[in-house]
Formats: structure tokens, sequence, C-alpha cells
């Protein structure tokens, strides 16, 4: 996994510490498991500035593996990862759906 | 079954008191992150793509049905029902949490189990022949050996914090089911006319970016020097490794850079001046580890057993198993079993909390209370008796477990891949079930005979794809999954690494690609010549011509 | 800068040492550590102070290569540039056991409480760390150990010998 640079239309995805659970930084700087309540970065300054506050968090020793991902607004109008490893992190191993804690937070996709 | 005493249980114990302190640590935020990542992973646990995972020991593979019952139950509480047999023996949890993992580790320790080293840069579990104490074929049941030195290798204070991951096998069978030689160290043990008792030594083997089949650096050890020369490689490596980059930093690439040669000459001159202080302790400590060794005491029987005669004649079924999953036991009227974890198009390796459950059940009621866990993903009851297989048969069938693939096409080695995996590049799992249902069809499968499909998600190789008769490698070609196809690799007493064929193939065109490398073969094979016999003899040209066409 | 004897506990009695660069004159007074360089070149400087002088070297130097100044050094310090690199631990291993050097070695750099018993049994006898809630944490983590597979370099009895009701060779000689 190559880290991306800072740009525009990224999200910034962690663990949760204590659960391991893939999380998404939000607007209001907390974490979602949820990647469509995430913010969706404006330019590279605001990603910067994203990273900035998971950072903080990282140093608070909330989340672990904080990064850079590639996100897009889908036809709904919420934001989701591009890449397909994102996806996967986000809805669960493809073979295992059923099973993830993902499907108990979005057990309609 | 090599039963702890009160030191044993002690040292887990306080192991775990000593990870809950680091837990805390982390929380306070006295330990960074990358600190943490080490401690922890030197106790089992990763952050994966979802969620930590656990990596439970098993060392040599051997557990019993007890251990058996609280690997579902951790299943059970601590995971999602199920957990994921890897391919050095060990079991892994997809989904605990770490505020839950100091529980979950003493609950591993009440039976006698641990995570600890099973991953970070040291010496990893100590694997071993999954027939051990069960196969005629071997010299001495090599597990008390694994014992001693998963003992010495035990939070060594010297060798805790190597340049990279460092593995070690054992096996005392002619017939080698460990990859012995694609091992950090690989040590075969056998009884020498003139030397008496001694182990081949084989060092710097090895998967990943850069295989090896490993050199011998000694045709024979005597079995009391084995610590001492452990000492003497692990030394050398941990002072000379390279630390510099991941990639180069196994002892493979030390081995190979130096030359086996002078990498003999830096580990015998650190051999001989240990030697003569070395002790005879470990000679003494063998022989208390074999007395508590349970050892299973097996019944005076007759070779053959009329009631399984019966069931073999009778059901077809049973009789395809018998013939595909079974191996001969060292004592009459009784046979090895293994249980196939590759039901078709199943995940390989993943077992549920119930299977596991049958299992140690079964274990316990026909099979002398042993169970094994093999690098191949599939378990074994090593002693079971004739009369008894055919309800230990039924039962599997009934719960999923008795699929009757073992080392055919569908008994595929895949890693857990992008599905699971923080460092894959592509998908495993669901490139291991479609082969898997494409060979399903009874028959073809059976014609085939033996072929073995391994497949990684990364060059890590932990699906050991380069000792493949078929090896499927996942890449990432900018943000898609690809796979490259490699034929000839073979993981036993002849190893040999894969040939790449030639580019690689999408998730679709992968599972053709095998096809047709299977159909290639089916055409040219000689009397009952295995795949890789036929690929042996005639070399990649064929099958690169079926499958890229003459260009 | 705290310091720590591994054995004893405590670092009360322990002498503080200046790193001093290769080009910095010597202090009049005061123990000193100094390169092996610096060592090579001012021996008879270091030798005419009324103070301890020691060695600062880094994990990854070879101990052959200090083996004709041990009788010199009050201490040798051993530098950890990276809590990952375990190289340290095999100089100390081998300056006690190779070329019997009997005096004080020190552990300095990126040390964290995970290393404490490592470093003990390897031949460390004291640690230097940043600050006192990490040698709070060394302290905590030497008491909580009571069991050792390895023959190492400490004095207390490995599970071997307890099982076996002996001692080992290599610490009877
Ligand atoms: S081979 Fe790569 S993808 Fe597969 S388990 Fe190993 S590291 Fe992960």
């Amino acid at each position: 996994m190559a880290d991306l640079k800072p740009a525009s239309s990224q999200m910034i995805s962690a663990n949760d510490l204590w659960t391991g659970q893939v999380v998404f930084l939000t607007r209001a700087a907390s974490w979602t498991t949820d990647p469509a309540r995430a913010a969706l970065s404006e330019s590279a300054e605001d990603s910067e500035a994203l990273l900035g506050l998971a950072a903080q968090s990282n140093a608070r020793a909330e989340v672990e593996l904080v990064h850079l991902i590639a996100a897009s607004l889908r036809d709904d109008g919420t934001p989701w990862p591009s890449r397909n490893r994102e996806d996967i992190r986000a809805l669960g191993p493809t073979v295992r759906r059923d099973l993830g804690y993902q499907a108990e937070v979005r057990p309609t996709l | 079954m090599y039963r702890y005493d009160d030191y044993d249980q002690t040292l887990v114990n306080q192991r775990i008191a000593d990870f809950r302190d680091a837990v805390a640590r982390r929380l306070s935020g006295h330990l960074s992150e990358e600190e943490f990542k080490l401690i922890r992973q030197m106790n089992g646990v990763y952050l994966q793509l979802h969620a930590y995972m656990l990596r439970v020991a098993i060392p040599y593979g051997s557990l019993d049905s007890r251990q058996m019952h609280k690997l579902a139950h951790i299943a059970r509480i601590y995971d999602k029902g199920y957990g994921h047999f890897t391919t050095r023996q060990n079991i892994q949890y997809n989904w605990p949490s770490l505020r839950e993992m100091p529980d979950l580790l003493q609950e591993l320790a009440a039976v006698q189990m641990h995570a600890i080293q099973t991953s970070g840069n040291l010496i990893r579990n100590v694997t071993a022949d999954q027939y051990a104490g069960a196969t005629a074929e071997e010299v001495d049941d090599p597990r008390p050996y694994a014992e001693l030195i998963r003992q010495w290798s035990t939070l060594h204070p010297e060798f805790s914090f190597l340049p990279r991951k460092f593995k070690i096998a054992v096996t005392a069978s002619a017939t080698d089911r460990t990859a012995v030689k694609f091992h950090d160290i690989g040590l075969i043990l056998h009884d020498d006319p003139e030397q008496g008792r001694g182990f081949e030594v084989i060092v710097g083997g090895g998967m990943g970016r850069t295989p090896f089949v490993g050199p011998s650096l000694r045709d024979h050890l005597p079995e009391a020097q084995i610590l001492t020369y452990l000492e003497a490689v692990l030394r050398t490596y941990n002072e000379l490794g390279r630390r510099d980059n991941a990639y180069k930093a196994r002892i493979k690439i030390l081995v190979h850079e130096l030359g086996a040669e002078a990498f003999r000459t830096l580990v015998e001159d650190e051999f001989a001046k240990l030697l003569p202080q070395a002790d005879d302790l470990p000679q003494a400590e063998l022989l208390r580890i074999r007395e508590r060794f349970i050892v299973p005491e097996l019944d005076a029987l007759p070779a053959r057993d009329p009631g399984f005669d019966a069931a073999y004649e009778k059901d077809e079924d049973f009789r395809q198993w018998v013939k595909v999953n079974s191996a001969p036991h060292k004592v009459a009227g009784y046979i090895i079993a293994n249980i196939s974890l590759k039901p078709y198009g199943g995940i390989p390796g993943d077992i549920s909390a119930d299977q596991m459950d049958l299992v140690a059940d079964l274990a316990e009621r026909y099979g002398h209370d042993e169970i094994r866990a093999t690098h191949a993903q599939n378990l074994v009851l090593p002693h079971v008796k004739l009369r008894d297989l055919y309800d230990i048969w039924q039962a599997l069938s009934v719960a999923g477990l008795g699929t009757a693939n073992l080392d055919r096409a569908s008994d595929i080695i895949a890693c857990p891949g992008l599905d699971y995996c923080v460092l894959a590049n592509a998908r495993s799992i669901p490139i291991a079930q479609e082969i898997s249902k494409r060979f399903a069809a009874k028959g073809r499968e059976d014609l085939v005979g033996e072929l073995k499909i391994k497949i990684s998600g990364c060059i890590n190789a932990c699906g050991h794809h380069h000792a493949g008769h078929i090896g499927i490698l996942g890449v990432d070609r900018k943000g898609e999954e690809m796979y490259q196809l490699t034929l000839g690799g073979s993981g036993d007493e002849q190893a040999s690494i894969g040939q790449i064929t030639g580019r690689g193939f999408d998730e679709a065109g992968i599972v053709d690609a095998v096809d047709t490398v299977v159909e290639t073969y089916l055409g040219h094979r000689e009397d009952h010549e295995t795949f890789l016999e036929t690929y042996r003899r005639l070399g990649p040209a064929p099958f690169k011509e079926a499958l890229y066409g003459t260009a | 800068m705290e310091r720590l004897d591994l054995r004893k506990l405590t670092g009360a009695h322990l002498k503080p040492y200046r790193s001093i660069d290769d080009e910095a004159p010597l202090p009049d007074e005061g123990g000193v550590l100094v390169s092996l360089a610096r060592l090579k070149r001012d021996r008879a400087a270091l030798a005419a102070r009324k103070s301890p002088y020691g060695l600062l070297v880094n994990g990854d130097e070879k101990a052959a290569h200090l083996a004709p100044h041990l009788e010199d050094l009050a201490v040798i310090a051993i530098n950890f540039g990276k809590f990952s690199d375990g190289r340290g631990f095999s100089l100390a291993h081998r300056l006690r056991e190779d070329h019997g050097f009997s005096g004080e070695i020190r552990a300095t750099g990126a040390l964290i409480a995970d290393h404490a018993e490592f470093l003990l049994r390897s031949g460390v006898s004291s640690v230097e760390l940043a600050d006192p809630i990490i040698t709070a944490q060394f302290i905590k983590r030497l008491k909580l150990y009571s069991v050792w597979y390895q023959d190492a370099h400490d004095a207390r009895p490995t599970a071997l010998e307890l099982r076996h009701g002996r001692t080992r060779k290599r610490l009877a000689s």
C-alpha cells in the first residue's frame, strides 16, 4: 500500500485502537465507521488539515494506522472510497460479507 | 502432547501480565504506535484491514480436544464464530478487539496455549511433521526436539530483535510434509549408522520476494549439539543480517550474499567456540520433555477389520475418502485420517466453532485425544482405529468436513489476501473458491490426481505459491487485481521453485488459465505421471503455448 | 537522564558519565565516555585523568575491535539506535562471554521497558533512560518474570537448572 500524497477528494481512515474497527474522520474531527458520513477533502490543504486532526487523535492513543484514501461522491451525494482495497475495508471481507461488523453497521449493503 | 510444568505455565501467565501492561502503556500514550506494534506482534497480535487479528501458536501443530474446544469457545465469544488455520500450523482469529485481548490470552493459557512469537522479527512458532508419532516412516517423533527448541527460543534474551522473522521446521521422515527446505532453518532427523542420531541442517531457505531452496549447512549434527548450533547460526544472523531493507533482511539473503560456504565458516567458527563450554543439560532436558509427552497407548489390533472392510466395500463415497484422505499408521489396525478444511467452493483453512467442537469430540472419543494442524491448512486425527473410521467419516461428512480431496486440485492453500490482510495486493480466497468449484465435478479431480495449487495475495508468499505445482501470485496493477501464474514448484523433499509462465491474468482469466494448464497436463501425461512429473519431463513450453499461443 | 542498575533496581550508586565528542576537549573532572577512535588517539590523556572513563559504541560495533582496550575501561556504553535493532544484545553477550569483560555495560538510546529482561540477561548491567516513568516501567517489568529458559548472563537459575537441580557450566566457569 503506497501512501498517498494529500490531494483533493480524499478521506482519512484509520483503525480504532481499542476495537481495531475501520473508521473514517468526520468534519467534526470525530471518527465514524460509515464512510458516507466522512469528510471528503476539497483540496490538498484540506486533506493536510484533516490529517493533522487525525494525527492528534493518534497521539491521544485513539486510533492506529492513520492514512489518506482516495474517495468520490456517489449518486446519492455521499462520499465513498474509490479504491478496491478501501472498499473492502469499508464493507468487510468480500467472501464473508455476512460476518464483519460492517454488516451490522450497514446491513443493506 | 507435551504437558506444561509449573515453569512453562508461570512463564505464559507472566507474559500475559506483561502484555496487559503494554496495552495499558499504549493507551496512556507511553508507548508510541510504532513501539506498541512491535510488542503486540511479539504477542501474536496484528492489526489487519478490518480489525485486530490474533494468531495463536499451535506448537508443531499438536493439540488435544480440550484445547480444540477452547479454540471453539474463543471463536464464539471473542470472534465471529470461526477461525482460520494458517500455513504454519497456527490458527488465527480475524475479529477480536484489543480491549479483550489479554482476557482471551488468559483463556488460552488455561489450556496451555499462547500466542507468543507468532509474529514479529524473532524465532516463530516451530513447526513439525503432522504425522509425527504416527507414521512408520519416521526415525523418531520429532516433536520433543521441536519442544526443546520452542522453549529455548521463547523470550530469548539475545534473539528477540532479529533483522526479520525466523522460522524453524523439524521433520524426521523421508517424505517431507513440512516444506523443510523453505525454512530459515530446517532440521531433518536421522540415525546415521556410524555417527549416531543427528540432524541434517538446512539454512537459508525461504519464499517471499526472493525464494530459495535452502542449502545444507551440515550433513550431520549430533543431536546433543542442536541448541549450541542454533545459537551459532542465530548470533551470526543477528549480527550480520541486513537491517537496511526489510525485503533483504531474511537469513536467506545473508546466506546468498555471503555464499553458503562463507556463511558456514562463520557459523562453524562460532560453534567451535561455543562447543567446549556447551552444557549437556539439553540432553537431560530432552529426556524430561519426552517423559512429559503423552504418548497414546495404542491397542494390539488385527491388521484388518471386518466392519471397515464391509463399509469400504459398500459405500463408494467412504471408499473414495479413505483412498484420498488417509495414510498408513505405524501400528496395525490404526490409520491416520486427514480432515479437509477445503470443502468445494469453501474458504481454505476456515473452520466454524461447531466444527472445531466436533473435531475435538471425535479426537476424544476415537482418536486418543490427539489432533494435528497441517501447513496445508487441514487437520489430522493421527491415531484412529480402522474399525472406527466409518463412524468418524460419517460424523465429519454431516458437518461438512468429509471432503475427499487431500493433495488434490481443490486442496488449495490460500493466504487470507486482500479480504483480510493489510499487506495484500489482491484477493486469494475467491480465486481458490472458483478453482475449487471448477474442479468439484466428480471424477475430474480424481482423474488429475495429486496437484498442489497455492495462492498468495502478495509477494510475501504466505500462501507458498513458489512451492505450488501451480502457484498463483496476486499483484496490483494500477488498482486492479491481477494474478501471475507459476508452474513446477514443490515443497517436498525434492523442493523446487515454480517458474513464472508469462504475463498475468485477471480474476476470471486466472481460473481459466489453471484449467488450461491442467488440460495440457492431461493431454501430455504418460502412464500414471503426476502433474509435477509431467511438468518436469516436458518443461514449461507446452504449457506456455497452451496459455499464450505460439508467439 | 535516569540511571538504573538492572539487578539492584536502583540507580543511586551509578556514576554519571558525560559523552565527549571526538573534537571536544576532555573535562578536568568527572567520568567520560568517548568513541573508540578517541580512545585510541587520547589514551594517555584519558589515563592521566583521575576520573574513570569508558567507551560509547553503537550496537553494531564488533566486540573484537574493543577487545584490546577492555582492561582500562570502567564502562562500555552500548547505544541502541532503534528499539527494534537487536545487535546490541549480541555485542553485550560477546563482551561478557568471548572477552570476559566484567565491568559495567550500560545500554543507552532507544530503549523501552520491553527490552529490560533481555538486556539484563544478555549481559547489560545498567541502562540510561529518558524519564522516571520509563524507569518505573523497567522496574515493574524486571520484577514481573521469574522463569527463564535460556542460559544467560545473570545469576538467577533457569527453568532447566531448577528442573534438573543443576547449575550450568557457563556460569560456574
Ligand atoms: S502473502 Fe501477502 S497477502 Fe497473503 S497473507 Fe501473506 S502478507 Fe498477506
